[in-house]
């Protein structure tokens, strides 16, 4: 991912004129040199045979945990869901949604911290600092006022 | 000045600097008792949420975060023998030995005198060294700071020892992605794929929240569960605080050391810690009673990171060039806050003294919580991470939201947290992309003014003999490691220090 963004950075360099282009372009190229230099270090150890560590198998996930896919796949649906029907609504459902996803179902605990760190947020963030919380482009469509 | 510092103090001391700096101390506490969970946390999540407020305001309620969460690190190494962050390793080696013997309460003692003992020396030394360097810093051209941010960069590099290149790529990668937006000497747009919500950049918020705030809950959300045995502390925190005084050269030298870690640019508050906790050893006429609850092994680190802590504030606001990941956040505050770290900073007035007195009361402010509520701030670790998890994500969500109030920004932190977490999981050195993504604008400013003023020659860096000076020291460190075994001959390795080192690299680059 380094090496694509490297040398699309450097490929850019070019198209951006003299003074803005210089200095990333070093940068850019002084990556790739590093990057080479690394793989290469790597392959000759690999041929040599030195110091080659077994690649740790990665822990599972422990069974009241969540895999890191599912954390960032319920984060990119709960940012999805802050698009649609705003803030509160969103931050009460995700709230629920990944305690049960982590195995815990004390609802008793889990639904009154929902509605009360989304409360405290719609009203410090919003009465407080002043700053517009995300309403949802769902209710602003049909001209209501979301959470 | 006395005046400057009595306007200082004067605005520090009003009451919603006061309520700020409160919050901050106990939001530092709560994160730091938590384990896995240090101050790059603390203060990359509570930077967005600073964005509304007074420049000093915020500054004052990071630096409280930032003590009081370092202190509060230490919660969790005493008390689970496990660290609240990376700067408490050592505490649990003396720390938790201590408790388990029943002197929960003196070893709490001994961590909150000895981190309020550390973050005194290192104010005065902030103090202290800070108008020197400041007029240093008044001689000093481009090509000088051009020379001292590259040398800052390979310092930290080089400190990821045995990953010295993964350090310079991911600093090089840092350096590349500040240059997202508009070149900072001819305002042309770049790197943008013309996208408006680049044009400014990319949102150090969203940037820091995403690489560091994220992948850590996402980690811990991994683990699950929560911890449920707990050593209690009951009472002898004060007997704790009056041993303290009993170790005066205990505390100066690892004051000292501690301070020389912060100044020293990419050696950070483990580092200082370790190395304290194996100079007192090694000072010590029984070192076998060390690990095994000796006040001195507990008091040594605590002292020693408190004092980087602050130390490594001193090159932050002199020369705007960050000591560490964390005060690279802090710089990334000052600059949210339309603050240049540097001559900017010390020209703002009665700013600088106001964000001084600030930082020592939040030394008094972390030290008189930590001293009350310690033993029942430790059972925050009991909160399960099922419920915590999620809380911190909602918070990092609407963090990185509030800046700019652009859904973008919340996905540029999604796509953060996932590159954060890869290279947590990697073991490739976060702090070096911190610094990289940090001095960006500096570098390129700096090198192309150098540019200017040389007629487009490379050599007023080679002329001027600040520059020249710092480039010799640059490629001396590079050079060092080929050239050593040449002049001096190997000798026996402490391979219990060794050991003690190598764990640094595993807990730095989390």
């Amino acid at each position: 991912m380094i090496t694509i963004f490297s040398a699309l950075f450097f490929n850019l360099t070019f198209s951006i004129g003299r003074t803005a282009g210089m200095f990333p372009r070093y940068v850019s190229g002084f990556v790739l040199l590093m990057i080479v230099y690394y793989l290469v270090d790597k392959v000759i150890r690999a041929v040599r045979g030195n110091q080659v560590k077994a690649k740790a198998k990665r822990p599972a996930a422990a069974k009241d945990g969540l895999s890191w896919i599912y954390s960032y796949a319920l984060l990119i649906v709960f940012g999805l869901l802050i698009y649609t029907i705003g803030f509160g609504i969103s931050t009460i459902l995700y709230m629920i949604a990944s305690p049960f996803l982590m195995k815990y179902r004390n609802l008793k605990v889990v639904i009154p911290v929902a509605v009360v760190l989304a409360a405290v947020i719609v009203f410090v963030f919003g009465k407080v600092f002043y700053i517009d919380i995300p309403q949802g482009i769902l209710w602003e469509y049909f001209g209501l006022r979301g959470m | 000045m006395l005046d400057m510092w009595l306007q200082g103090f004067q605005v520090a001391i009003s009451g919603p600097n006061l309520i700020f700096l409160l919050a901050g101390t106990l939001w530092g506490l709560v994160v730091g008792a938590l384990p896995g969970l240090g101050p790059m946390f603390a203060v990359s999540l509570a930077m967005p949420l600073t964005f509304g407020m007074p420049a000093d305001s915020a500054i004052i309620m990071l630096a409280a975060i930032h003590a009081s969460c370092a202190y509060g690190d230490s919660l969790a190494s005493i008390l689970i023998n496990t660290p609240g962050g990376v700067g408490s390793v050592a505490s649990c080696w003396d720390g938790f030995p201590m408790a388990q013997q029943g002197r929960a309460g003196l070893a709490l003692g001994i961590s909150v005198g000895g981190s309020f003992a550390g973050g005194l020396i290192g104010w005065l030394s902030l103090v202290a060294i800070s108008p020197f360097l400041m007029a240093l810093a008044l001689k000093m051209g481009p090509a000088e700071y051009f020379m001292i941010g590259v040398l800052a960069l390979s310092l930290l590099s080089m400190a990821s020892e045995g990953n010295a290149v993964k350090g310079m790529i991911l600093g090089g990668f840092g350096l590349l992605l500040s240059y997202i937006g508009r070149d900072p000497i001819t305002a042309i747009e770049r790197f943008t794929f013309g996208s408006m919500f680049l044009e400014d950049g990319l949102p150090l918020a969203a940037v820091f929240v995403g690489l560091f705030a994220l992948p850590q809950v996402i980690i811990l959300g991994e683990q699950g569960g929560s911890v449920t045995e707990i050593i209690e502390a009951k009472g002898g925190i004060w007997r704790g605080v009056r041993e303290v005084l009993r170790y005066p050269v205990t505390v100066i030298r690892a004051g000292f050391m501690g301070i020389y870690m912060g100044v020293m640019p990419a050696l950070g508050i483990s580092a200082a810690s370790v190395l304290a906790y194996l100079v007192e050893k090694r000072a010590s006429k029984d070192p076998e009673s060390f690990g095994k609850g000796n006040v001195k092994g507990l008091l040594a680190p605590e002292v020693a990171k408190n004092s980087c802590l602050v130390g490594d504030l001193i090159p932050t606001f002199t020369l705007g060039i960050p000591g560490s990941g964390v005060t690279a956040i802090f710089m990334a505050a000052l600059i949210l806050h339309g603050i240049q770290p540097g001559q900017d900073f010390f020209s703002k007035g009665a700013l600088p003294y106001t964000v001084f007195v600030g930082i020592l009361l939040a030394q008094f402010s972390f030290f008189v919580l930590g001293l009350f509520f310690a033993g029942n701030l430790a059972k925050i670790v009991r909160i399960p991470s099922a419920i915590l998890v999620p809380v911190v994500i909602v918070l990092c969500c609407i963090g990185s939201y509030s800046i700019r109030g652009f859904m973008i920004d919340v996905t540029i932190m999604i796509v953060m947290g996932i590159v954060g977490y890869c290279l947590v999981k990697t073991k490739w050195p976060l702090p070096c992309f911190v610094l990289g993504f940090v001095l960006g604008n500096l570098l390129e400013a700096n090198f192309q003014r150098a540019l200017l003023i040389g007629r487009g020659s490379l050599l007023p860096f080679v002329t001027r003999p600040g520059s020249l000076i710092i480039l010799i020291i640059t490629v001396g460190l590079f050079a060092w490691p080929y050239i050593k075994p040449m002049f001096i001959k190997h000798k026996k390795r402490d391979l219990e220090a060794e050991k003690l080192l190598a764990t640094l690299d595993d807990d730095e680059n989390r």
